[in-house]
């Protein structure tokens, strides 16, 4: 013979009362989301990518002829020898201009006013550097689908 | 009366990453400054770090913001059963915080010369209300550009006071409203959806109450949107129209002012102290996506990029047409 074991009722409610908890904390996923960028040099990175992006979307014989100069972009030291040498090919002139404007925008203001009147010092000159390189480099893995895109 | 220029930016969720790439156009190359700026749902997310001018991260947010950073589903039949809304939307509450309510970045909106308005509504009274820099306090500010983007029974009620609040756009999704209201001369509206003659039917048939129901939110927005739109170019073309009887009266009839003054006297002008407001509409050839709240950093990506691009072409038209709203770059 079976034996069917019957629960209290109290039993029940405190059963139910867990699942219901159980389903709730299940509901809570951990909160990662995107940190908001607070340094220049980060903020010039993020305007240049996608100033590069839009400039190079849906024209791969630019993404590749780009992908090709940036290592004689690597070798300078300087935004404004960076510069020269993006404006020198002539399917990135105006690429050059917007991204002098995507800097000039973040530089104008009264939160970076160390990188302002530092401008010309060898630190930032590096720093800027790195950053715009960055953004590139970003903005090709973006369009190539690459795990640096992200 | 000085020109002000105000930026109208509509909800649509993860579509909002197509402003992000107008917003880019407009101030970063185009140098364009506002002197007002009101935003809905998404929009209202947007219109904080344009009053700050801070384009990297907006750019930042759209690009890197996932579904599950803005709410976490419910299982459906216990939300249905036992709370406010199908999602929770503490990430998104969370995401706020920490990009504006920062004290720093709070400080600066705070200093801005471009005044901020997001839209609510109030679900006890059915009223538009707005947040504002220098109305509200903090908190308060916070919980409205939160409520303002809560689609509802997609997502909670905000409450604020004794009143609940949700997003903007269940009674304006594109506020042109106030930013008439506000005085502005020329509006630059951002809408995310296509025109009326651009919009595909969809090819399927709604099999879920579900899915019914979305679809039928996605038909109401359009609907509104479209409204703002043309009540904002009445409005407007009405003011112009009134503005050219007058002329005519003075110069064909040869009626002096003061007399012209008198055949509008004795009944009650709408129009009283209002301007000419231009509008400028920067808004996607196609429908963006499906849902918006697909947050694929591909496809956001590529909004931010079209955006961009639809901005330079609607200003490159305006300039060669000679509305005088832009200067040439």
């Amino acid at each position: 013979m079976i034996s069917r074991k019957r629960h209290s009722p109290i039993f029940r409610i405190v059963f139910l009362l867990s699942i219901l908890l159980i389903l709730t904390a299940c509901e809570t996923s951990p909160e990662i989301g995107p940190e908001p960028l607070a340094g220049f040099f980060e903020k010039v990175t993020a305007l240049v990518t996608t100033t590069v992006r839009g400039q190079l979307r849906d024209n791969p014989p630019k993404q590749t002829l780009f992908a090709a100069q940036l290592p004689s972009f690597e070798k300078t030291a300087t935004m404004n020898q960076l510069m020269d040498e993006l404006k020198g090919i002539d399917p990135f002139k105006n690429l050059g201009y917007l991204i002098e404007m995507d800097i000039m925008f973040e530089l104008q203001k009264p939160e970076h006013h160390y990188e302002r009147s530092n401008f010309n010092s060898s630190e930032v000159q590096r720093q800027l550097v790195s950053a715009i390189l960055a953004g590139m480099k970003k903005a090709l893995s973006q369009l190539q689908g690459g795990k640096d895109g992200k | 009366m000085a020109n002000k220029r105000a930026l109208v930016l509509s909800g649509g969720g993860a579509k909002g990453a197509f402003t992000a790439g107008v917003v880019k156009y407009l101030m970063v190359e185009l140098g364009l400054n506002f002197d007002l700026v009101v935003g809905t749902s998404t929009g209202a997310l947007i219109a904080p770090l344009v009053a700050s001018q801070d384009i990297a991260n907006l750019i930042h947010f759209y690009e890197n913001v996932q579904q599950q950073d803005i709410l976490t589903d419910r299982p459906d039949l216990l939300a249905f059963l036992f709370s406010d809304a199908l999602n929770d939307t503490k990430p998104l509450e969370r995401l706020i915080t920490k990009f504006f309510g920062d004290r720093k970045r709070y400080q600066k909106l705070l200093q801005s010369s471009t005044e901020m308005f997001v839209t609510v509504v109030n679900m006890q009274t059915g009223e538009i209300e707005y947040g504002n820099q220098h109305q509200d306090s903090k908190p308060i500010l916070l919980k409205k550009i939160l409520a303002s983007a809560c689609v509802p029974v997609m997502m909670p009620p905000v409450k604020i006071g004794r009143y609940q609040y949700v997003d903007g756009g269940v009674k304006e999704i594109a506020p042109f409203g106030k930013a008439i209201d506000e005085g502005a001369t020329h509006i630059i509206s951002v809408i995310l959806s296509p025109d009326a003659g651009h919009r595909e039917p969809v090819r399927k048939e709604f099999t879920s109450s579900m899915e019914i129901l979305k679809r039928t939110l996605a038909l109401l927005t359009d609907e509104i949107v479209d409204n703002d739109l043309k009540i904002a170019m009445v409005y407007s073309e009405a003011i112009r129209y009134l503005d050219h009887i007058k002329a005519n009266a003075k110069e064909k009839l040869g009626l002096p002012d003061s007399q012209i003054r008198k055949l509008f006297t004795g009944i009650e002008n709408p129009f009283q102290g209002k301007r000419v407001v231009g509008i400028t509409t920067i808004r996607p050839d196609e429908e963006l996506m499906e849902s918006s709240l697909n947050f694929d950093p591909d496809k956001m990506r590529e909004m931010v990029d079209k955006g961009y691009k639809k901005a330079k072409e609607v200003v490159s038209q305006e300039i060669a047409q000679g509305t005088g709203f832009f200067e040439p770059v």
